[in-house]
């Protein structure tokens, strides 16, 4: 591995952090090769942007001055992104952004990038090399080159070792704190694979990991595994310990036979959910950003829709007012959702909605008299409005009927969400068909959610067909509405997105322009309206997922409003 | 509420009682991943018994200066817990999903088979303490 010299052009504050996190974070090894520099004030170092060649990386906060690009400078630069609408506005320029919310996420991230964990050939190419180990003895030691070359105030300073992690969280490696354990290491216990699927969960290869091997071929094999800690458990404590004395008890565990019986107890249950990611996955987004960004497009009409039912499309709906509003709330701006579903009007029961709230029905003959309209029923939150539907049927609705409708709701609202019914648009055929059409007329994105089965992607390509055709047969009088794609994803459904057909259907999502969305969906938020419990909240997964639905419908939205052309 | 020594008197209020079990579930799961970093936890929360058998079976995972098995059991956890109305033992299940990953030498992560455990924890009545302990597969 050859050697690597970061410099820093954060804050001095930023910087202190940043190198505490990555000197906490990073393995001996890699520290070795590693040197951290931070000039004393910021706009000293940025001459490093314009050396030449690959000796050196930087990290620079993302700001509206750019560093100039010359040659391919740029790329050696890395650029701290607090959110999403960062990384775009970065994305046309050379330097790489990395999106960290916080100081100590950007150390992981920057870490695992520069150490090799998860860079990619062309970041690869980007990394700074300054010598071999062997033949630059002052870069043997972070700290050490991280003090000298920054001058005496950093020694002065207090640098807080930020606390990543929370309790019940495992802490910092022993060797991340400088004091590797001496003992010998152990045998590693052998464990053969229980399944084909095992092997094809090892990702990578190397002779020199424990638990990986090749097999014939070449193909990884889980012959030697290296088990985890709850895997050493069950192998040996199928044994309960009971008894006031304090003695074991050896006892055979019967899932069955051990069941707690239901009468005369209490079912409690609870989600214990984790506080702090051990290892920055995602960056959570930032709700005030986003709000600033919608409250600035003055409004955002949404659409949440796909013929097929069963994908979470209105816990997406309610995801997004919830969130909405409250991305919203403290830039004075409000969000409503809109029932739109005409098909199952009772939908909104999980918000709490009265069975008198003033529905859209009422509203529009209200447009339609030109009298007062009142406002519709507060949920949740003074900033977020719901309007149901009737649930007698026979509602309908005239293009010009919902076109007055969207442009009251547009004049009031900073986000309007709109659940739309199971339907492809068209004016020719029932009037739920006719609803979904006249909404998309004035969509400025469509949330088009998904899961993982086969008639869900169907449905979904019909209606970015139908989308396509609207647009098309407008003849310049629609907008494209930005595209967003939430992925419902159950427990281990990520090992799905592994098959190519799947791969290859999402891939065809994201060429037609969509930002395809992971959203982990558990028992949790399905159950969340039985519990009376907010969709947002009930898993924390979920809500990263959410809020990343609506990060990418701000990013849509931006790029509608900045005029950028999908691809 | 104060707890008493003993008695139905002393039971804690449920919520009180989801609260304790809570944590110790979540110590309970932050203590044994960190045994995949080296580390011998304390497990004082666990009856002396059961704390030395977990520890014992603990003793098979990697401990190795160089190789770390990275886990975290707080990421997706689901948890039951069967609380008696009247005084008695607590029982509680959890569900945890083992996505850790080797962190070999080179630096280079690798995940391990997933895995969905199946913890199966009695707690005294006042949720004080962890008196048994098994794991099976889920």
């Amino acid at each position: 591995m050859k050697a690597t010299l970061l410099v820093s052009l954060l804050e001095r504050d930023d910087s202190d952090r940043l190198f505490a996190e990555m000197h906490r974070v990073l393995r001996p090894v890699d520290a070795a090769h590693l040197a951290l520099v931070a000039p004393p004030e910021p706009a000293i170092g940025a001459a490093a942007l314009q050396l030449s060649g690959r000796e050196i990386a930087t990290v620079i906060p993302a700001g509206p001055r750019r560093p100039e690009q010359r040659g391919n400078a740029g790329s050696r630069c890395y650029v701290w992104c607090r959110d999403e609408l960062e990384v775009e506005a970065w994305s046309t320029h050379p330097a790489m952004p990395v999106l960290a919310a916080t100081v100590e996420e950007l150390g992981w991230e920057l870490v695992r990038r520069l150490t090799g964990d998860l860079r990619d050939a062309e970041e690869e190419s980007s990394l700074a090399t300054i010598a071999e180990p062997g033949s630059e003895p002052a870069a043997t030691s972070v700290a050490d080159l991280r003090v000298a070359a920054a001058g005496p105030w950093h020694s002065k300073r207090s640098i807080r070792v930020p606390v990543g992690r929370e309790r019940g969280m495992p802490p910092t490696p022993t060797w991340a704190r400088a004091a590797r354990a001496e003992e010998p290491a152990p045998q590693i216990v052998s464990l053969a694979a229980q399944s084909s699927d095992e092997a094809l969960a090892f990702v990578d290869t190397d002779n020199g990991v424990p638990g990986i091997e090749q097999g014939p071929g070449g193909v990884p094999v889980a012959s030697r595994t290296a088990i985890t800690p709850l895997a050493a458990m069950a192998q040996r404590l199928r044994a309960s310990q009971a008894g006031s004395n304090g003695r074991a008890q050896a006892e055979v565990v019967d899932n069955t036979a051990r069941r707690p019986s239901q009468r005369g107890l209490q079912r409690v249950r609870d989600l214990i959910g984790r506080r702090v990611p051990m290892s920055p996955r995602q960056a959570e987004p930032d709700l005030a950003a986003l709000g600033q960004a919608l409250f600035r497009a003055h409004s955002t009409l949404v659409t949440v829709g796909t013929p097929k039912g069963g994908p979470g499309k209105t816990t997406e709906a309610a995801a997004l007012g919830i969130l909405g509003a409250r991305a919203v709330e403290p830039h004075g701006g409000s969000a409503v959702l809109v029932d739109a579903n005409l098909n199952n009007p009772d939908a909104w029961r999980q918000l709490g909605v009265p069975s008198d709230a003033l529905t859209v029905r009422e509203v529009v003959e209200a447009l339609n008299r030109g009298t007062i309209v009142p406002n519709g029923e507060f949920a949740r939150n003074e900033r977020l409005r719901v309007l149901p539907e009737r649930r007698a049927g026979g509602v309908a609705y005239g293009a010009h009927e919902i076109a007055r409708l969207a442009q009251h709701l547009r004049l009031r609202h900073t986000l309007i969400a709109v659940d739309l019914p199971n339907s492809l648009p068209s004016l020719g055929a029932g009037p739920s068909e006719a609803v979904v059409a006249h909404w998309l007329q004035h969509a400025d994105v469509a949330v088009i959610p998904i899961d993982l089965g086969e008639a869900s992607f169907i449905a979904a390509g019909e209606l970015l067909d139908a989308l396509e055709a609207m647009v098309a047969k407008g003849g310049g009088a629609m907008q494209v509405p930005g595209l967003v794609i939430p992925l419902l994803l159950p427990p281990n459904g990520r090992r799905a997105l592994q098959l190519s057909v799947i791969a290859s259907v999402l891939d065809h999502f994201r060429d037609a322009g969509a930002a395809v969305v992971e959203v982990p969906y558990s028992i949790d938020v399905q159950t969340a309206s039985q519990r009376r419990t907010s969709v947002v909240g009930a898993s924390r997964g979920a809500d990263h997922g959410f809020a990343g639905v609506l990060s990418a419908v701000v990013a849509a939205r931006q790029a509608q409003v900045m005029g950028v052309r999908r691809g | 509420m104060a707890d008493g020594p003993r008695g139905s008197s002393a039971r804690a209020e449920p919520d009180e009682r989801v609260r304790r079990l809570t944590e110790l579930a979540e110590r309970l799961l932050g203590d044994v991943a960190r045994t995949g970093y080296g580390e011998q936890p304390a497990l004082d929360y666990l009856t002396p018994a059961c704390a030395a058998e977990v520890l014992r079976s603990l003793d098979t995972c990697i401990r190795d200066a160089n190789n770390n098995v990275e886990s975290d059991y707080g990421e997706r956890v689901a948890g039951t817990a069967y609380l008696p109305e009247i005084d008695g033992p607590v029982q509680v299940e959890l569900f945890v999903e083992d996505q850790s990953v080797l962190r070999a030498p080179n630096g280079l992560r690798t995940p391990l088979p997933p895995a969905w455990w199946h913890l199966k924890l009695e707690l005294d009545s006042s949720c004080t303490r962890i008196t048994s302990l098994s794991v099976t597969t889920a």
